[in-house]
């Protein structure tokens, strides 16, 4: 890394971050937190759309990339065996029609509901997520949708899994209100 | 043996200040230069920045004093990867008491960790390939009130 890289890379920070800075304005700042949090987890804060709790030493494999129909991120813990997708797209803009557009297929999902979540079941073994160069089976999925932001927890553990969904604070969300 | 160890890593570090805005241990024979930035003179960006270079260890130092944003590490630590990991798009993350890590999957030469720690405001992202001292070196930040 030479100086007039890292020259360049200041000045890549700095518009990048103005960029993000205002929309940051527009959707509400910080990660204020009123969730309780037990020993041995943490607030997990992942890039400022959301938080959630997750154990100290979770280590994700994160992945990420943009394109026309919004933003994509995926947070995969190998360790406990769960990811999270993060999805801002005005595509899913409440749970219906996401769904119906995505998990409309009765032989491959079951939805239902429970404690208060929308449980994914996914019955075909060969319906799966990717994470990172790969690709894994997840037994459920719990989404999450405020406003343009979806987020998908996937596991195999469902009380785990719920456990983890009670704790999404979507950064500018109506989630604590 | 483990006051042998601290002292040893005491030993090899020196403690810095960085103009008025921070100090932060720093390896014993680093030289961390500030780097000048060629500003435009309509360029209203709400920041105070600083980027600092050490050569000998090929460790980037950059402060941000923001007033847009407030505890948002985890972007500064994203949008510093992306820039001095261009063809990257995954990484390894975690955050390990007040500081955000992130660290390429592939162990290459040319890519780089970041290593990032905020207060409020103010940030520092320490990008390089020695993610345990750069961690060390993070964990000794003091912010300037």
């Amino acid at each position: 890394m030479d100086r007039n890289k890292m020259i360049i890379i200041g000045l890549i920070v700095v518009i990048v971050a103005l960029i993000a800075g205002i929309a940051l304005m527009l959707t509400g700042n910080g990660n204020s937190s009123d969730v309780q949090v037990p020993e041995g987890m943490q607030v997990y804060d992942f890039d400022s759309a959301f938080t959630m709790v997750v154990k100290d030493d979770a280590k994700f494999l994160k992945t990420w990339d943009s394109s026309s129909l919004g933003t994509h991120k995926k947070y995969f813990n190998k360790k406990d065996d769960y990811v999270i997708a993060y999805y801002e797209s005005d595509v899913f803009n409440n749970l219906d029609n996401l769904i119906s557009f995505t998990f409309n297929d009765t032989k491959k999902y079951n939805i239902t509901e429970d404690e208060g979540f929308t449980v994914v079941k996914t019955l075909d073994k060969n319906e799966k997520v990717s994470v990172g160069n790969s690709e894994k089976y997840f037994k459920y999925g719990i989404p999450i949708i405020e406003g343009n932001k979806y987020i998908m927890v996937w596991g195999n553990n469902l009380d785990s899994l719920k456990e983890m969904a009670s704790t999404v604070k979507i950064n500018g969300g109506n989630s604590d209100e | 043996m483990l006051c042998m160890s601290v002292v040893c890593a005491k030993d090899s570090m020196k403690n810095q200040k960085f103009g008025n805005e921070f100090k932060m241990d720093v390896p014993k024979n680093s030289n961390f230069a500030q780097q000048a930035r060629e500003s435009d003179e309509n360029e209203t960006v709400p920041f105070d920045e600083k980027l600092y270079f050490d050569e000998k260890n090929q460790i980037a130092v950059e402060y941000i004093n923001s007033s847009v944003f407030s505890n948002n590490t985890a972007i500064f630590c994203q949008v510093f990867f992306e820039s001095v990991n261009a063809d990257l798009n995954k990484s390894y993350e975690y955050q390990e008491g007040d500081l955000r890590v992130m660290e390429p999957v592939s162990k290459s030469s040319s890519y780089f960790s970041v290593v990032g720690k905020g207060s409020g405001n103010k940030f520092v992202m320490l990008s390089g390939q020695d993610v345990s001292l750069m961690k060390k070196m993070a964990h000794s930040i003091e912010f300037n009130n």
